[in-house]
């Protein structure tokens, strides 16, 4: 197993936990992460990202406990991709390039060739070549999001974690992303968790999906396991319709107006 | 992007030789001025008066001030790029207030009169220590350096300081209280030669280790989180890089008093011409900041010769006003 966890139990200060989490992904595999706001989706990134410590249980990268890896060949393997990945002053190619500080030697001061080379296939990947000059506070959404990716990219992560990559984007800037982070899975074997909010986008990209609810994990297994009636009416507390969808045959989620939960719990 | 080592390296070379000029001239100006050429002949004859003015007046406090000047602007670019805040400077961290009390004390109580001269740097860099451990030790929480924390510490021990300055000043005697004044506000012509010999290693030493961090401040440009996530220690480069950037304000509040702006005015300016990069942003600051703090110095002790002005006036009044022209003509941020 590329990335699992055992029993996962961990939390913040002010009381919200995750509880007992289990979960395995294989190398090469695209896992989604779907649930309500405040079920506990960001939160498990982060500690599968090792920036939250677990009070039990375990993460292991490949049989190794995540926070025994030295911390620099842990991002040698593993890119985050946060929702709040906060955007300074600094051009896209320098952006980009801070991808490759986990590869540094200890006295190296410059990118070698082969970084500027990473780095320049991973804009080229992402498609995001021609913004290499421009500064990433003038950027759109979208094409920021593209350029965080190819930060995360330049890594040459064997498993990315993303949270939320499409919030806040119209429709084509998130085919676009997940379009990309499915080729990229397909064609350099790539290992991708992905936080989605959007249940149709999740049905269609997830090799499985992953429901939470609580900070527990609900159900997981592949779109037709997990994208159901009954388990969404369950965990959202809303009424929704699940159709194939025509062309990938993948379930497909419609609202139902007027059907919503009468009272939406707002605490997070 | 070989580009850019080159771009890099050029301006080191232009910053080098503003450096140079602004050296050579502060050297010559002053109540005496000397031609290069007699700069260059006084080399030679040790004992005349061009000679003892020129190396024994002039040059040390050139060369503390290029010391002073670069730790203070050095310090600042690694606190704006820790706190990622460009508002950021080495004394709003209350490190300044603490030495400038203890060196009020120290005063007052007429230490030096019993104890020597070298006692007032020392008291300065006592009470910097104290604020240092009091500050860090406030915003530690579980091993957890806070940032945002230390800011606000910062700024209150700052405000408590100073109240107490002021109290000190209050009570003191009349011929105490001018010394005071004239060392809070920023002064380098009391000079020593060791003391020239400790800042100038200090600084250096400041600025090679800066080096070994420069990656993580670049890492950090993007949060902590991030930054730990590209694989970088960030408590431990957070701890060291406050600790480094302690010492180094704590010296030069207690080897010349409180010159403000250098610390806050120059790194900004120079991340507007170099990039944010601080692989070059580091050592450009350190050669900038040297070189205003001289030529801030050199209007200090010149225009209305043969008073002096205190340095810190200046620098207070020329970089503000080209912070202002600056901020009204682009705008920079960080984070």
């Amino acid at each position: 197993m590329m990335l699992e966890a055992r029993q996962l139990t961990c939390g913040y200060e002010d009381g919200f936990f995750l509880q007992g989490v289990n979960l395995a992904v294989a190398r090469g595999e695209f896992l989604g992460i779907i649930g309500p706001n405040g079920s506990g989706k960001t939160t498990l990134v982060r500690a599968l990202a090792r920036g939250l410590k677990p009070m039990e249980g375990e993460v292991l990268l490949e049989g190794r406990d995540i926070w025994r890896i030295p911390l620099k060949e842990f991002a040698q393997r593993v890119a985050v991709v946060s929702q709040d990945s906060q955007v300074s002053y600094m051009r896209v190619e320098e952006y980009v390039l801070l991808g490759r500080i986990p590869h540094y030697g200890p006295f190296q001061f410059l990118e070698t060739g082969r970084d500027l080379e990473v780095a320049r296939r991973a804009m080229e990947l992402a498609g995001v070549t021609h913004l290499k000059g421009r500064l990433m506070d003038e950027m759109s959404g979208g094409e920021r999001q593209l350029v965080l990716l190819a930060r995360a990219l330049a890594q040459e992560p064997e498993l990315l974690l993303m949270d939320e990559p499409t919030a806040h984007l119209d429709i084509a800037h998130q085919v676009a992303v997940l379009d990309l982070v499915r080729r990229l899975k397909e064609e350099l074997g790539l290992t991708v968790v992905v936080v989605l909010h959007d249940l149709n986008l999740a049905s269609e990209y997830s090799d499985r999906v992953l429901l939470m609810k609580e900070g527990r994990v609900r159900a997981m297994g592949t779109s037709h396991e997990v994208i159901r009636e009954g388990l969404l009416k369950e965990v959202y507390g809303v009424e929704v319709l699940v159709q194939e969808h025509p062309i990938s045959s993948r379930p497909y989620v419609m609202v139902i107006s007027g059907r919503g939960k009468e009272t939406v719990a707002w605490d997070r | 992007m070989d580009g850019r080592l080159v771009r890099w390296f050029l301006w080191v070379l232009l910053f080098l030789g503003l450096l140079l000029v602004v050296g050579l001239f502060s050297l010559s100006v002053g109540s005496t001025g000397f031609s290069m050429r007699e700069i260059f002949l006084s080399l030679s004859m040790e004992g005349s008066v061009a000679h003892s003015i020129v190396f024994q007046l002039r040059l040390p406090r050139i060369l503390l001030g290029f010391a002073v000047g670069g730790a203070l602007s050095l310090a600042g670019v690694i606190l704006q790029g820790l706190f990622r805040n460009p508002l950021v400077e080495p004394y709003t961290l209350g490190i300044s207030g603490g030495a400038a009390l203890g060196v009020s004390l120290g005063m007052v109580l007429r230490l030096h009169l019993v104890l020597g001269l070298f006692f007032l740097p020392l008291s300065g860099f006592l009470g910097a220590v104290v604020v240092i451990v009091m500050v860090y030790s406030l915003s530690t929480k579980r091993g957890v350096l806070r940032i945002q924390g230390l800011l606000l510490t910062g700024v209150m021990v700052s405000f408590i300081s100073s109240s107490l300055i002021m109290l000190i000043m209050a009570i003191s005697r009349v011929e105490d209280l001018h010394s005071i004044i004239f060392w809070i506000m920023g002064f380098l012509g009391e000079t020593d030669w060791w003391m020239v010999e400790v800042m100038g290693a200090v600084a250096l030493a400041g600025l090679v280790l800066s080096y070994f961090f420069a990656l993580d401040l670049n890492a950090l440009a993007l949060g902590e989180e991030q930054a730990r996530y590209l694989g970088v220690e960030v408590e431990r480069s957070k701890k060291l890089l406050f600790l480094l950037a302690s010492v180094l304000t704590g010296l030069c509040v207690s080897s010349a008093g409180i010159i403000g702006f250098v610390g806050l005015v120059v790194p900004h300016f120079v991340r507007m011409l170099v990039g944010q990069d601080h692989r070059i942003l580091l050592v450009a600051s350190f050669l900038c900041g040297a070189g205003f703090l001289v030529l801030c110095d050199t209007l200090a002790r010149t225009v209305i010769a043969p008073m002096e002005l205190p340095v810190g006036v200046i620098t207070g009044i020329v970089g503000g006003v080209l912070f202002i022209y600056a901020l009204t003509k682009k705008q920079v941020t960080l984070g």
